[in-house]
């Protein structure tokens, strides 16, 4: 496997975009990437594309925008995994280059929420779970039934046990939630590219707002966001030939591994998956990518992370999962102020997904705010301490997708 | 360079709507059918994997973890353990929408009641099944609560047999 490197980053501002089309604002990202990283759209050889299926009412975007991103004689190729998909492209385009199959290859992954009346709802999720559904109802289920269900449905439905489970187990309370989003608006404040933007924002202005289901308030949930993210990546020999002026993130390893289908299984019929915050997936990928960039213990070798955590609890449980912190104890360092953005381990200094969430873009932009934070070009949100070594999650498909990407300042020993 | 519309502050704008249409899914044959069959005499209605021993519920036709099918069907325990729970606040009219339409208006769901959703593991299962924990106030709920499934009074074997869990005799020391 060549070594890889991101040569080039550029997202949209993220937030209502109703300037814009979705081709618009995906070219505005690419072409943000590809002067970035000072190259010329001649040099791209081949684009790795994705977004939620079906998300913005058009099923397959690439087909309309990829004149818009210069892919004209090129190849591109598009990859869905559900809220992963942007973990995924970054992994795709890793592939193309490390394979020895292209020298510089773009990634880019994108959301346009506000084209739908429902934000994804009708025919995103809808086509996500309408032939399970549909089976349900034919084998009997009543409609209280079905909004009992709907009470806590789709993805903050299942977070939302997945934020219980996390308290039983864990020992964490409600406060802890609170603590994590208002960190989450506070570095948003800081992102020029950020959503729900609150400087200052205390735990206690998020305990005031709405229970929306207990345990899970309103100041707890994600926007639903429109924007964009792209990265460029090059080979080592591409590196040489084009001499970029400004610092590269080297991506040190890769890994991606599925779990089950954690809520109701094929057809309802069932699952294996007794705790929705188990998330075994996102064990096993850290594991691996840990192995391939020879990091053996992550707590100490890497420096800062962008965890995929689109509910306040996510970015404790995750944590954990990728061996920043022992089983059941993230919430004490978040008491202590480790992860904030001049603490010992600063998670999401971005805002993360929780103050942004243009789904198919999150993904991405984890891996691109890692290697700006590499680069030392995140601006306000940059992190002080030296970050040599960081990690890049994504979460998604029925809670069970998980892609880990660990980048540094150095390439590959 | 990009195309930049520095000019306008919002763009074109087209409406249109996108009807999901009918399709004709198939179904795996699985034991659904039985579940639903067992539910009707009160009873639940699992798979046993012979290769590592995990019973699912709803019963499912292999098993994900040794990818093997699965033949052996059991009737588990009525009694289970919840593991954690949801409480939702007092429904009111136009909180809870369901693919546009109000729950609470179109009467599938009562004003002002709480629901509090169970994450259920029915004893000796390794699936956990979510449903309402009834007759019990939301404050008297804890993580651990000994609970039984609570079935619809004339079940005719569908779905909506398995109306929720309630709170078992709970075993204090």
């Amino acid at each position: 496997m060549r070594r890889v490197a991101i040569i080039g980053c550029g997202q949209t501002k993220h937030g209502r975009r109703t300037d814009i089309n979705q081709a618009e604002m995906v070219s505005e990202a690419v072409w943000r990437a590809i002067e970035d990283a000072g190259i010329g759209i001649e040099d791209v050889e081949a684009f790795a594309v994705g977004n939620m299926q079906g998300f913005g009412g058009i099923a397959h975007p690439e087909m309309i925008f990829s004149d818009y991103i210069g892919a004209f004689g090129k190849p591109v190729q598009r990859v869905a995994t559900g809220g992963t998909v942007g973990g995924s492209v970054a992994q795709l385009a890793y592939y193309q280059v490390a394979s020895g199959m292209f020298d510089v290859v773009v990634a880019v992954a994108w959301e346009k929420h506000s084209d739908s009346a429902e934000p994804g709802a009708t025919t995103g999720l809808l086509h996500v779970a309408f032939a399970n559904l549909s089976y349900m109802f034919k084998k009997g289920l009543d409609m209280r039934s079905f909004a009992i269900m709907g009470l806590a449905g789709a993805a903050a439905g299942i977070s939302a046990y997945q934020a219980a489970q996390y308290m039983a187990k864990s020992g964490c309370r409600i406060d802890h939630y609170d603590m994590v989003a208002a960190k989450a608006r506070r570095n948003a404040a800081k992102n020029k590219y950020a959503h729900l933007k609150w400087p200052d924002c205390r735990p206690e202005d998020i305990a005031k707002t709405e229970m929306l289901i207990w345990p899970m308030r309103f100041g707890h949930v994600c926007p639903a966001s429109d924007g964009a993210s792209a990265i460029v990546l090059a080979s080592e020999d591409a590196i040489q030939r084009l001499k970029p002026e400004k610092p590269v993130a080297w991506i040190l390893g890769v890994a991606a591994y599925a779990d089950e289908e954690a809520d109701q299984g094929e057809s309802y019929q069932g699952t294996g998956v007794l705790d929705y915050s188990a998330q075994i997936g996102c064990i096993l990928s850290a594991k691996k990518a840990y192995e391939r960039a020879k990091i053996s213990d992550p707590r100490k070798e890497v420096d800062m992370a962008e965890i995929y955590a689109p509910f306040p609890h996510q970015e404790l449980m995750f944590s954990e999962k990728l061996g920043f912190f022992d089983e059941g104890t993230a919430w004490k360092a978040v008491e202590e102020g480790i992860t904030e953005i001049d603490g010992d381990f600063p998670i999401c200094p971005s805002g993360g997904v929780n103050a942004t969430n243009a789904i198919g873009s999150s993904g991405l932009q984890r891996v691109l705010e890692c290697a700006l934070q590499i680069m030392k070009k995140a601006e306000n949100h940059q992190v002080p301490k030296d970050v040599e070594v960081a990690v890049a999650h994504a979460w998604g498909g029925q809670v069970q997708f998980n892609t880990v990407t660990v980048l540094s300042d150095k390439p590959k020993r | 360079m990009a195309l930049i519309k520095e000019k306008f502050k919002e763009t074109k704008r087209v409406f249109g709507e996108w009807n999901v249409g009918a399709y004709r899914w198939k179904a795996p044959k699985g034991y659904l059918d039985e579940f639903i069959k067992a539910l009707g005499e009160k009873k639940i209605l699992g798979t046993l994997c012979s290769g590592c021993g995990r019973i699912y519920v709803p019963p499912r036709e292999f098993c994900s973890r040794c990818f093997r099918k699965i033949e052996t069907k059991t009737i588990v325990s009525n009694f289970g353990t919840l593991l954690a729970f949801l409480v939702s606040p007092p429904l009111t009219k136009g909180k809870v929408l369901i693919a546009g339409i109000d729950a609470v208006e179109s009467g599938w769901l009562k004003e002002g009641e709480e629901i509090i959703l169970g994450i259920v593991n029915f004893d000796g299962t390794s699936s956990k099944l979510v449903l309402p924990v009834l007759n019990v106030k939301p404050t008297d709920v804890f993580v651990g609560m000994r609970v039984r499934a609570v079935f619809s009074e004339e079940p005719k074997g569908s779905l909506s047999d398995l109306i929720g869990v309630e709170p078992a005799e709970q075993v204090k020391f």
